[in-house]
């Protein structure tokens, strides 16, 4: 059973004006939606591809529209405490990533997180070095930055060691 | 030129004579890809437009040809790996070997269902990786089968690899535009195909672009599906019968216990794996069909036989509201539209009295025309590119965004008591 709502939920949470008339926030809520099921392991029934602005899903896409309003109503859904405990999950890496790259806008951080461990997890062949595949399609990015964020994913046991099993 | 010798030419009505190389022509050989000579491409699309009957081997085919001409020119500009163009080719062959009978009609039923919600992109992964027959020629040809099956699902490492099968402007599109145009005569879902192919590019973030001199050519192909959209795929009449076959299907595998393994995927997949999938195409199900009408006894009841016989004979349910709307802004909201919709239901069921549920069948859905973060980009002569929507002198931006469809189908002879007519 698909579920866009704790998608706006965490959204909300992050940025009150999150919308969906801006197509940054657009791929904003995209990424959410990708590290809450990929990284969090939070099944929201959605199949992410790989494109080079990232982890996209179609169906997430439609389903955002779609259950906008409906998903607002169920705004008292962090009574749930699991859900509460997710997002809790979900700021702390956020917060340790924006820390390590002050002066790139949330979209941009979670861009590159979200990327980094789809480069490493879950596109086929995985990537070997997931820094110099994700710089080469998306040359904007600071190389510190996206290093950073993989030293970290690897320390939080979020992707594994550069040359482990997981990536051969 | 790739160094292969070819070594079949098939002649196609819509490209003239496709040149299948030694591993194409190994993939097109196998069982189970015969099997697409026996899935009509469009479903039951041809009980709207008779000539609609052509298939997924053609379509197949047709969407190889292309990758091959576009990933040979992409390589010679250095934007693909020359080694990985039998990969591309592999896959184009490929992308649709999962489809279920009647296409897209039976995969709604599996698409709408809670319980499964799987496509045919999911049973097309199933069969490259666990058909032992693809397995092998694959293998002996050297690709690597879970490659093939990444580039289907669009979680290969390369991202270009994901848009040239799958994006607003891909092969498999670029070729079933033309090809059902042509097979239904509805001529305004034409492409200038040729100009396309000159014209694609690659943006400098590694996206599918146009060249701005394609610009007119890539304008023409959004406009064509939009057209093909309202006037095939979502007809009002062929739209009614692939509810009507989900209807009888969804009876059909709880009824029958031989049809047990299509309640899953994994069920199906177990057919995969078995060699049995290469039986299913469009023959088995109407032999299913017409083996049950002539059932005496047997599991299949009356109300059954009815509704396969108001399938096979065109006397199907008949839409009794029908609102197509084109949406220009946001995307309407579901929750809304499926009260609105059983609202205008509520009323039919009141005139018509206790009537079971499946004489009256609803559709609401919101198809998206294009998408600001999907569409395709043009590159101009320096180098720049702007997504095709905000391109100076493109009137992309000004088209509808979603077309939103709400129709209630009813058995016909429910039809005049609801007051339909």
């Amino acid at each position: 059973m698909r579920d866009p709502c704790v998608v706006w939920f965490i959204a909300y949470k992050l940025n009150p004006n999150v919308s969906l008339n801006r197509l940054e926030d657009r791929l904003l809520l995209q990424k959410i939606g990708y590290m809450v099921q990929e990284i969090l392991g939070y099944n929201l029934g959605y199949k992410f591809s790989w494109y080079s602005y990232g982890p996209y899903s179609r169906t997430l896409s439609r389903d955002l529209h779609a259950y906008e309003t409906a998903c607002i109503a169920r705004g008292n859904m962090l009574d749930d405490r699991s859900l509460s405990q997710l997002v809790d999950r979900f700021t702390s890496i956020y917060v340790k990533a924006q820390s390590l790259c002050k002066d790139e806008p949330m979209a941009r951080t979670l861009e590159i997180i979200a990327s980094i461990h789809m480069l490493a997890k879950n596109t086929y062949p995985p990537s070997t070095d997931p820094v110099a595949d994700l710089l080469r399609i998306k040359p904007y990015i600071r190389r510190t930055c996206a290093e950073e964020i993989e030293r970290m994913l690897i320390e939080e046991g979020i992707i594994d060691r550069l040359g482990s099993d997981q990536v051969k | 030129m790739n160094m292969q010798k070819y070594r079949k030419k098939v002649y196609d009505e819509v490209h003239g004579y496709i040149e299948l190389d030694e591993t194409a022509l190994k993939i097109v050989e196998l069982d189970v890809f015969q099997r697409l000579r026996r899935i009509k491409q469009l479903g039951v699309t041809f009980y709207v437009y008779p000539g609609a009957v052509h298939t997924r081997f053609s379509h197949s085919l047709g969407v190889y040809h292309i990758m091959r001409k576009l990933s040979e020119r992409l390589s010679r500009e250095g934007y693909i790996k020359r080694d990985d163009i039998p990969l591309l080719e592999a896959a184009a062959l490929l992308h649709d070997i999962g489809h279920l009978p009647y296409s897209h009609a039976l995969e709604m039923f599996y698409l709408r269902s809670e319980r499964s919600g799987f496509g045919h992109e999911d049973l097309s992964r199933e069969v490259i990786v666990n058909d032992g027959d693809v397995k092998e020629v694959l293998t002996s040809v050297g690709i690597d089968r879970h490659e093939v099956a990444s580039i289907i699902e669009g979680r290969h490492r390369e991202p270009l690899y994901n848009q040239l099968m799958s994006s607003d402007l891909d092969v498999d599109r670029m070729d079933y535009l033309v090809r059902d145009s042509l097979h239904t005569g509805v001529t305004y879902g034409s492409i200038d195909l040729d100009r396309l192919l000159e014209t694609i590019s690659v943006d400098p973030e590694g996206n599918i672009a146009v060249k701005d001199k394609g610009l007119i050519a890539a304008e023409n192909f959004y406009i064509a599906r939009l057209h093909m959209y309202r006037g095939v795929y979502y007809h009002k009449t062929s739209l009614g019968y692939e509810l009507l076959l989900t209807l009888i299907w969804g009876e059909l595998i709880n009824m029958y216990n031989e049809l047990k393994p299509f309640r899953s995927i994994s069920g199906i997949a177990g057919l995969i794996r078995s060699g049995v999938f290469k039986y299913l195409d469009d023959y088995w199900i109407n032999g299913l069909f017409y083996r049950i009408l002539g059932e005496q006894g047997g599991f299949a009841d009356e109300e059954i036989k009815d509704l396969i016989s108001r399938f096979l004979y065109r006397k199907g349910y008949k839409a009794c509201y029908d609102q197509t709307v084109l949406v220009y802004k946001e995307a309407p909201n579901k929750a809304e539209i499926e009260r609105e919709v059983e609202g205008i239901l509520r009323g039919m069921k009141k005139k018509v009295g206790d009537v079971d549920e499946k004489y009256m069948l609803v559709f609401a859905d919101t198809i998206p025309v294009y998408k600001e973060e999907e569409a395709v980009s043009i590159v101009t002569g320096k180098g720049d590119s702007l997504k095709i929507h905000e391109y100076p002198g493109s009137f992309i931006g000004r088209l509808p965004k979603y077309i939103l469809i709400k129709r209630i189908y009813i058995h016909p002879f429910l039809y005049q008591l609801a007051g339909c007519m």
